[in-house]
C-alpha cells in the first residue's frame, strides 16, 4: 500500500479540514513542531483504514477536538497493487464509510457503510477484533512498519497471517498450501473440542460431555455411597440378630437367679425384725437406768446449791441498808450548790445590761458627729459638680470639629485659593492706569463693582474669562478669555467650593475661621473640665460619687435615729461627754468579767455535787437488785428439789433397783434372737438389689436392641425398594456411553494436535536452517550504521532478534541494549521486511520519531540505509526536528483551510 | 397347597436359574432397557413350557435377579409374570446375586410378601413336597462364602421319607479345581450323590453344564447376556420317575435373541461382504431379536474404507441391536506414500516422527526413517507445548494422527 493523501477534519487539533499530500515513493518528511498533529494523521488514517465506522470506543472518541462534539471525517487516498482507492469515514455522529475506486478520471463509489469496512480489511489483510477498536496487531502488515512515536523499540510478535507470511518470506521458506491447509484442517479438527492450552473448550461437544461425565460420576458416587450405607445397615442388621438371641438367653437366667435371691432375703427380714425387737427393748431398760441413776445425782446437787443460795441473799441485805445512808448525804450537798448558782447570775446579768446601754450612748454620740462631718462634704461636692456640668455643657455647644478634620477643611481651602491664583492667572488680569483719575465699573460673571483709579496708579484687575469695563466718559469695554482650559478650572475650583461648604456644613460651621475657633475653644474647655473633674474626685475621698456621698449621709441619720428611739436617752446622758462614757464602759466591763468567773465557778461546783448524787444513787439501786436476785434463786432451788422428788412416789433408791433387774433381762432375750438368724444374712438384702438390677438391665438392653432392630428393618425394608441398584446400572450404561464418546472426541484431537505440531515442528526446524542468511543480511545493515564489523545480529527460532554479539553464546540481550541500538536494529528489521512485502502491494513504512537516541553520526548512516531502501518502498517519516533531514526525500506540509 | 399334584412317585419339573432380571448392559447404550425388557418375554416363554408340559414345578435355582436392590418395576413386573402362569408351581431359590438377607433383601418387597399363591420363595432352608417327591432347598443369605451350600442337604433328606423323590436345590459354583473361587459357594461336584438325592438343581455359571453322573445340573442362563455363551439359552425338563432312578433331562431352548459376532477382514473384501451379506440375509427375518456384532480389521484403501462403512451402515440398520467395532485402517501403496511424501516433502519427516514419537512415548510405532530424528528433549518440548500428557498417551493417538495426515492429505489433493 501507499499513502497518496489524508484529509482529516474535526480531528485532534484539526477542527476545520487540514491535508498532508501528495506523498510518493521514496522519502517524504513530514517535519513539525511538537503538538502540531503530525501522530494525528497517521493515527486518524490508521482508525479510517482499519476500524468499522460504526465503532464507539475510547480509541474513536478521542479523535475528536477536546471538549468539543464534532464528527471526526478522515479521508484517505492510498495505492495498492496498482489501483488507487479512496476510504472516507465518519465516526461517532451519524457514521458512515465510503469505499471507492479511481476508475477512467474520476471515483467510483464501490461500497459504503460496513461493506466498505469489509472492503478494505480484505484488501489489505487486516483483522477484526472481537469487540471493540482495533490495535495494532489487527493493521496487517502496517502493524509491522509503523514505527509508533514512543514504541520505537516495540516489535510485535510474529502471529496471525501477516506475520507468519513475514516470517516465511524472511527465511525464505516456501509455503506449502497443501500443508497449510492440512494444518489448518488438523487445527480445526482440535478446537472442535480443545482449547489452544489443552483445555476442553466450553461450550464444546467434549466440555458438554465431560460435564455429563462429572454429573454422573457424582451421582454414582451417591448411589454407592447409598448403596454401602444399606450394606452397613444389612451388616448392623446381621450382627444384632444372634446379639438378641444371647440377651434372651440371659434375661430367662437373671430372672430365675433373681426369684431365689428374693425368697432367702424374705426369710432373714422377718427374722431381723424380731432382732431389732429384742434390741429395741433392751435399750429402752439401759436408758430407764441411767434415768434413774441421774435423777438421784441431781437430787443432791440441788440440795448443795439451795444452802449457798440463802448466805448470799443475807450478804445483799447489809449492803442496801449501807448504800441508802449515803445518798441521803449527797442530797443536802446539791442543794446548796444550786443556790450560790443562781446568785451569782442575778449579778451577772444586772452588770450586763448597764454595759450594753453605755456601748450604745457612745455609738449615737458618734454617728451625730460622723454626721455632722458628711454634710460639709457634701456641700462641697454639689459645688464642684455644678461647675463641672457647666462646662460640659459649653463643650457641647462648641462644633464639633476634630483636629483632622480641621486640616482637612484648610487643606481644601489652601487647593480652592490655589486653583483661583491659577484661574485668575489663567483668566484676564488687566493693568489700570489712567492718567487722570477716574470711575471705573467693573463687572465680572454678571457682579458690579465701582472702582475708583487714581492717576498714575496702577489698579490690576482680574477676571476668570470676562470682564466688562464701564469707563465713564468713554463707554464700556468687554473682554472675553479665549483659553479653554478655564472651564475645566471653574469646574474644579466650583467643585471644592461646594466640597468646602458642605463640609463646613456638616461641622456645623460657617466657615473655616469659625471652624478653627472651634477646635481653639473645644481644646481649652476640655481642658478646663479634666481640672473640674479632678478637684470633685479629691473632695469626694473614698466616696465614688456624689450620690454616693449623699447615701451615705442619710444612712448615718437614719442610724442615730433608731438609737435615739431605742435609748431614750435623758438629759444626763445626752449631756455627757464621749469620754465619759467611755470611761463608764470600762468600769462596766470590769465588774461584768469578776461576775463572769464567780458565776462559773459555781457552775462548776454544782456539777460535781450533782454527779456525786447520781453515782451514790446507782449503787442504791444496784443493792436493791442483788438482793432481788438471791431472793428468786432461793425459791427456785427448792421447786426443783420438790418436782425431783415427786417422780419417784415410791422412794428413789427402790425405783433404781428395778431398772436394774429389767435391763438384764432384755439383755438375755436379744442374744437368742442374734442367734436365730441365718449367715450373710445382712448382705442379702444388697445380692437380691443387684439380682433385680441386673435383671433389669438385661430387659432394658432387650429391648432396646429388639427397638433397634425393629428400626433397622423399617430402614432396610425401606431403603431396600428404592432400586439402588438399578438406578446405578442406568448411570453406569449412560457412564460407559460418555467414555467412549469422550475417548473419541479425545483422541480424536489429540492425534490432530500431534499432527499439527509436528508439521509446525518441523516447518521451524526448515526456518531455523536458514535463519543464517536473514541474520547475515541484518548484520550487514547494523553494521553500515554502527560501523561495527565485528559484532552480528542474532535471531532465535521465534526469528525475533536475540541480541547482537561477536558469537551466538555470548550475545547482548535485546531488551539489555541501549535505546538508540534498539531503534536501529528494528529499523534494520522493518526495512528488510517491508523490502520482502513490497511484492505483494505492502510498501508504507512509517517512522514516527524515530531514532530520537541516535548521534548525529549514525544518523547519517541511517538516512543513507533509507535513501537505498526508499528506492523501492514509501517511507513516510514524522519528525520535531528538521534539521536532521534536510536534502532528505520530499518535504510534507500541512495544509489547513 | 393348591400346586400340589398327587402322583405315582413321579417328579417332573422345569429348572432354571440365572435371569439375572434388572442386569446392566453398559455396551448398549439406550438399547439397555430393551435387552433387559426382553428376559421377561424368555421368562414368559419358560413358563409357557412348563405350562404345556404340565410341570410339578417350575424351579429357578437362584438369581432370579441381578441384586437385592433392584428397582420396583424390575420386581413388580417379575411378579406380574408368574401371577400370568397362575397354575404353574414357582418355586424360587435366593442365589449370590439375590440373597435372602432379612428386611432389605428383595424376597421382603411388598410384591413378593404379598405374592400370588402359586409362587414360594425359599427363605429358609426347607422341605417343600410336590408332585411324588420333594423339593429340599438350601438358599443362600449371603453374596459369598467359602461353606459348600449343599451340605444343608444332607441335613433336609433325613427329615423326609428314604423312598420319596428327592430333588436338592441351590446355588454356588462347582467346585472344580481351578475353575472357581475359594468363597464362591463351593459346591461338591459329588453333590447329588452325597446327600442321596435323584437330582440336584442348581445355578451360578451361565453356560450348561451336567456333572454327578448326569444327576447334578447347572442349566446356565436361559437368556444370554453377551457374545461367545454358546451353551446359554435354554432351561432343563427334568422327569424322575421313581426314587433312585436317573434323571431324564431335556434341554429345552427358550432364549428369545440370537448374539452373532461377525469380523470383517479388509484382507479379502469380496469375500467378506458376501459372508456378511449372507449372515446379514439370514438374521433379516429376526432384526429384533438378533443381537449383531461387526469387528472391522485390516486396511485398505480410502474410497473402500468408506465404500465399506456406507455399506455396514445401510446393513446393519434395521439391527436395533447391532455394534460396529472398526479397527481397519487407511493403507497406501508405497507408491502412493512416495508419491505424496514427493509432493509434500515434509510429510515424511512428520510421519517419521509420528512413529519415533510414538516409540519414545509408549515403547510402539512403525518403522520410521528419519534424516533428523527426533531427541527425547524434543519429544517432552513437542508434547508440552501440544498440552499433551505423556502417560495418557496410548499408540492408537499415534496411529490415528497418522490416519488423519494421509486421510486429509488424500482427500485435499
Amino acid at each position: 500500500m501507499i499513502i497518496e493523501s489524508i484529509q482529516l477534519e474535526h480531528v485532534g487539533s484539526f477542527r476545520q479540514k487540514a491535508t498532508i499530500g501528495p506523498l510518493r515513493i521514496g522519502i517524504n518528511v513530514l517535519a513539525a513542531p511538537n503538538e502540531t498533529g503530525k501522530s494525528t494523521f497517521l493515527r486518524a488514517a490508521a482508525r479510517a483504514l482499519f476500524d468499522k465506522h460504526t465503532c464507539k470506543d475510547a480509541e474513536i472518541c478521542a479523535l475528536q477536538p477536546i471538549g468539543s462534539d464534532l464528527t471526526p471525517r478522515i479521508t484517505v487516498v492510498f495505492e495498492f497493487a496498482g489501483t488507487k482507492y479512496r476510504i472516507e469515514k465518519r465516526f461517532l455522529n451519524h457514521p458512515s464509510s465510503q469505499f471507492s475506486e479511481w476508475r477512467g478520471n474520476d471515483w467510483q463509489l464501490m461500497a459504503d457503510g460496513d461493506a466498505a469496512d469489509a472492503r478494505v480489511q480484505a484488501l489489505l489483510r487486516s483483522g477484526v477484533p472481537g469487540r471493540g477498536a482495533t490495535k495494532a496487531a489487527h493493521w496487517g502488515m502496517l502493524g509491522f512498519l509503523w514505527a509508533r512515536q514512543g514504541e520505537t523499540t516495540e516489535w510485535p510478535a510474529w502471529d496471525g497471517e501477516n506475520g507468519q507470511i513475514i516470517k516465511t518470506r524472511l527465511a525464505r521458506v516456501e509455503i506449502d498450501p497443501v500443508i497449510k491447509q492440512l494444518q489448518r484442517t488438523l487445527w480445526e479438527k482440535y478446537a472442535e473440542s480443545f482449547t489452544p492450552t489443552g483445555k476442553s473448550k466450553a461450550g464444546g461437544e467434549l466440555n458438554r460431555l465431560e460435564d455429563e461425565l462429572r454429573k454422573i460420576e457424582a451421582d454414582k458416587k451417591q448411589v454407592l455411597q447409598q448403596r454401602s450405607e444399606l450394606e452397613a445397615l444389612q451388616r448392623q442388621f446381621a450382627e444384632l440378630a444372634p446379639r438378641l438371641e444371647s440377651l434372651q438367653n440371659e434375661l430367662k437366667g437373671r430372672e430365675q437367679e433373681a426369684n431365689e435371691l428374693r425368697a432367702q432375703a424374705s426369710a432373714a427380714e422377718l427374722q431381723l425384725a424380731k432382732l431389732r425387737q429384742c434390741e429395741s427393748e433392751l435399750d429402752t431398760a439401759k436408758d430407764k437406768l441411767h434415768a434413774v441413776s441421774r435423777d438421784l445425782d441431781q437430787l443432791n446437787k440441788l440440795t448443795g446449791k439451795l444452802e449457798e443460795a440463802k448466805s448470799e441473799f443475807a450478804g445483799a441485805t447489809d449492803a442496801l441498808n449501807d448504800a441508802l445512808n449515803k445518798e441521803q448525804a449527797a442530797r443536802q450537798h446539791l442543794a446548796e450548790a444550786e443556790r450560790k448558782v443562781d446568785a451569782v447570775s442575778d449579778q451577772v446579768k444586772t452588770l450586763s445590761e448597764r454595759r450594753e446601754r453605755t456601748n450604745n450612748l457612745l455609738k449615737l454620740h458618734e454617728s451625730e458627729r460622723r454626721k455632722t462631718e458628711l454634710t460639709k462634704l457634701v456641700q462641697k461636692a454639689a459645688r464642684q459638680s455644678e461647675n463641672l456640668h457647666k462646662l460640659r455643657m459649653e463643650l457641647e455647644k462648641v462644633p464639633k470639629v476634630t483636629a483632622a478634620k480641621l486640616k482637612k477643611l484648610q487643606d481644601l481651602s489652601a487647593n480652592i485659593r490655589d486653583l483661583e491664583i491659577k484661574l485668575e492667572a489663567i483668566g484676564l488680569t488687566i493693568e489700570l492706569q489712567p492718567e487722570t483719575a477716574a470711575r471705573l465699573t467693573v463687572t465680572r460673571a454678571g457682579v458690579s463693582e465701582e472702582l475708583k483709579l487714581s492717576a498714575g496708579v496702577t489698579e490690576t484687575v482680574h477676571a476668570p474669562q470676562s470682564l466688562e469695563l464701564l469707563l465713564r466718559g468713554w463707554g464700556r469695554l468687554h473682554i472675553r478669555s479665549g483659553a479653554t482650559e478655564l472651564s475645566t478650572l471653574e469646574t474644579e475650583l466650583e467643585k471644592k467650593r461646594k466640597s468646602l461648604r458642605e463640609q463646613l456644613s456638616a461641622v456645623e460651621c460657617p466657615s473655616l475661621r469659625e471652624a478653627e475657633v472651634a477646635v481653639a475653644r473645644g481644646s481649652t474647655l476640655q481642658k478646663e473640665i479634666k481640672t473640674a473633674d479632678d478637684r470633685l474626685v479629691d473632695v469626694l475621698e473614698d466616696f465614688d460619687s456624689l450620690t454616693e456621698l449623699q447615701s451615705e449621709l442619710a444612712s448615718l441619720e437614719r442610724q442615730a435615729k433608731a438609737l435615739r428611739d431605742t435609748l431614750a436617752p435623758n438629759a444626763e446622758e445626752i449631756g455627757m461627754s464621749s469620754a465619759a462614757l467611755e470611761a463608764n464602759a470600762e468600769q462596766l466591763n470590769v465588774a461584768w468579767n469578776k461576775a463572769q468567773e464567780a458565776q462559773t465557778a459555781a457552775t462548776q461546783e454544782l456539777k460535781k455535787q450533782r454527779r456525786i448524787s447520781e453515782d451514790l444513787g446507782e449503787k442504791r439501786a444496784q443493792a436493791e437488785r442483788d438482793k432481788t436476785k438471791h431472793a428468786g434463786a432461793m425459791s427456785a432451788l427448792e421447786q426443783q428439789i420438790s418436782d425431783l422428788r415427786m417422780r419417784y412416789p415410791q422412794g428413789m433408791d427402790q425405783a433404781k433397783s428395778e431398772a436394774q433387774s429389767a435391763f438384764v433381762n432384755a439383755e438375755a432375750r436379744r442374744d437368742q434372737a442374734k442367734k436365730a438368724l441365718p449367715p450373710d444374712a445382712d448382705k442379702l438384702p444388697e445380692r437380691n438389689k443387684r439380682a433385680a438390677a441386673a435383671h433389669e438391665q438385661v430387659r432394658q438392653e432387650l429391648e432396646e436392641r429388639e427397638s433397634e432392630l425393629h428400626k433397622l428393618e423399617g430402614a432396610l425394608q425401606t431403603r431396600g425398594a428404592e432400586g439402588l441398584y438399578s438406578k446405578l446400572v442406568s448411570l453406569e450404561e449412560r457412564e460407559t456411553i460418555l467414555r467412549q464418546q469422550i475417548e473419541r472426541l479425545r483422541s480424536e484431537g489429540w492425534a490432530a494436535r500431534l499432527a499439527h505440531d509436528l508439521i509446525q515442528f518441523r516447518e521451524q526446524k526448515a526456518t531455523q536452517a536458514v535463519l543464517g542468511p536473514l541474520e547475515a543480511r541484518l548484520s550487514g545493515n547494523f553494521a553500515e550504521i554502527s560501523h561495527d564489523y565485528e559484532r552480528r545480529v542474532y535471531l532465535d527460532e521465534q526469528l525475533q532478534i536475540a541480541g547482537i554479539g561477536t558469537d551466538r553464546k555470548q550475545v547482548i540481550a535485546f531488551a539489555n541494549l541501549s535505546q538508540g541500538a534498539k531503534e536501529q536494529l528494528l529499523l534494520c528489521l522493518r526495512l528488510a521486511v517491508a523490502s520482502e512485502v513490497s511484492a505483494d502491494g505492502h510498501k508504507l513504512v512509517v517512522l514516527d520519531d524515530v531514532l530520537v537516541n541516535t548521534d548525529e553520526q549514525r544518523q547519517q548512516r541511517v538516512l543513507d540505509l533509507l535513501q537505498t531502501a526508499a528506492e523501492q518502498l514509501q517511507i513516510l517519516i514524522l519528525t520535531c526536528h528538521p534539521e536532521r533531514y534536510r536534502g532528505v526525500g520530499a518535504i510534507v506540509e500541512i495544509q489547513s483551510e | 397347597m393348591p400346586w400340589v399334584i398327587l402322583c405315582n412317585g413321579v417328579v417332573k419339573l422345569l429348572h432354571s436359574a440365572d435371569w439375572q432380571l434388572g442386569k446392566s448392559f453398559k455396551q448398549f447404550g439406550d438399547k439397555a432397557d430393551e435387552l433387559r425388557r426382553v428376559r421377561f418375554e424368555t421368562l414368559r416363554r419358560a413358563l409357557q413350557v412348563a405350562r404345556d408340559r404340565g410341570v410339578d414345578a417350575f424351579v429357578i435355582a437362584g438369581d432370579l435377579f441381578e441384586d437385592n436392590e433392584v428397582d420396583e418395576a424390575t420386581v413388580h413386573s417379575a411378579v406380574a409374570v408368574f401371577k400370568e402362569f397362575k397354575d404353574v408351581p414357582v418355586f424360587i431359590l435366593p442365589g449370590n446375586h439375590d440373597p435372602f438377607i432379612g428386611p432389605g433383601s428383595v424376597w421382603n418387597r411388598p410384591s413378593f410378601l404379598a405374592a400370588p399363591a402359586n409362587v414360594h420363595v425359599f427363605r429358609q432352608p426347607e422341605v417343600k413336597e410336590v408332585g411324588g417327591g420333594y423339593l429340599l432347598a438350601s438358599p443362600l443369605q449371603q453374596k459369598n462364602s467359602s461353606i459348600d451350600p449343599s451340605l444343608k442337604l444332607s441335613d433336609l433328606a433325613n427329615s423326609v421319607p428314604a423312598d420319596r423323590i428327592r430333588i436338592g436345590i441351590t446355588h454356588g459354583a462347582l467346585a472344580i479345581p481351578g475353575k472357581h473361587e475359594p468363597n464362591d459357594f463351593p459346591i461338591a461336584l459329588n453333590a447329588a450323590s452325597r446327600a442321596q438325592l435323584d437330582y440336584l438343581a442348581v445355578g451360578h455359571w451361565h453356560n450348561w453344564l451336567l456333572n454327578d453322573d448326569g444327576r447334578l445340573l447347572m442349566p446356565g442362563t436361559p437368556e444370554p447376556d453377551e457374545f461367545d455363551q454358546a451353551h446359554a439359552g435354554f432351561v432343563a425338563l427334568i422327569e424322575i420317575s421313581q426314587r433312585g432312578q436317573s434323571p431324564q433331562i431335556e434341554k429345552v431352548h427358550v432364549a428369545t435373541l440370537d448374539w452373532h459376532t461377525l469380523d470383517f477382514d479388509f484382507l479379502n473384501v469380496e469375500a467378506a461382504g458376501q459372508q456378511l451379506q449372507a449372515a446379514v440375509t439370514n438374521w433379516s427375518a429376526r432384526p429384533n431379536t438378533t443381537v449383531l456384532r461387526v469387528r472391522m480389521h485390516g486396511s485398505a484403501e480410502r474410497d473402500v474404507l468408506a465404500d465399506t462403512r456406507r455399506r455396514l451402515d445401510d446393513l446393519l440398520k434395521p439391527f436395533p441391536f447391532a455394534q460396529l467395532q472398526d479397527d481397519s485402517s487407511l493403507a497406501l501403496s508405497t507408491a502412493e506414500l512416495d508419491s505424496l511424501k514427493g509432493q509434500h516433502p515434509i510429510l515424511g519427516q512428520v510421519l517419521a516422527d509420528l512413529s519415533q514419537l510414538s516409540a519414545l512415548t509408549v515403547g510402539t510405532g512403525h518403522d520410521f526413517d528419519s534424516s533428523e530424528p527426533l531427541t527425547p528433549a524434543d519429544k517432552d518440548r513437542l508434547l508440552a507445548a501440544a498440552y499433551l500428557d505423556p502417560l495418557a498417551l496410548e499408540a492408537k493417538h499415534f496411529e490415528l494422527a497418522r490416519q488423519l495426515l494421509l486421510q486429509n492429505l488424500q482427500e485435499a489433493q
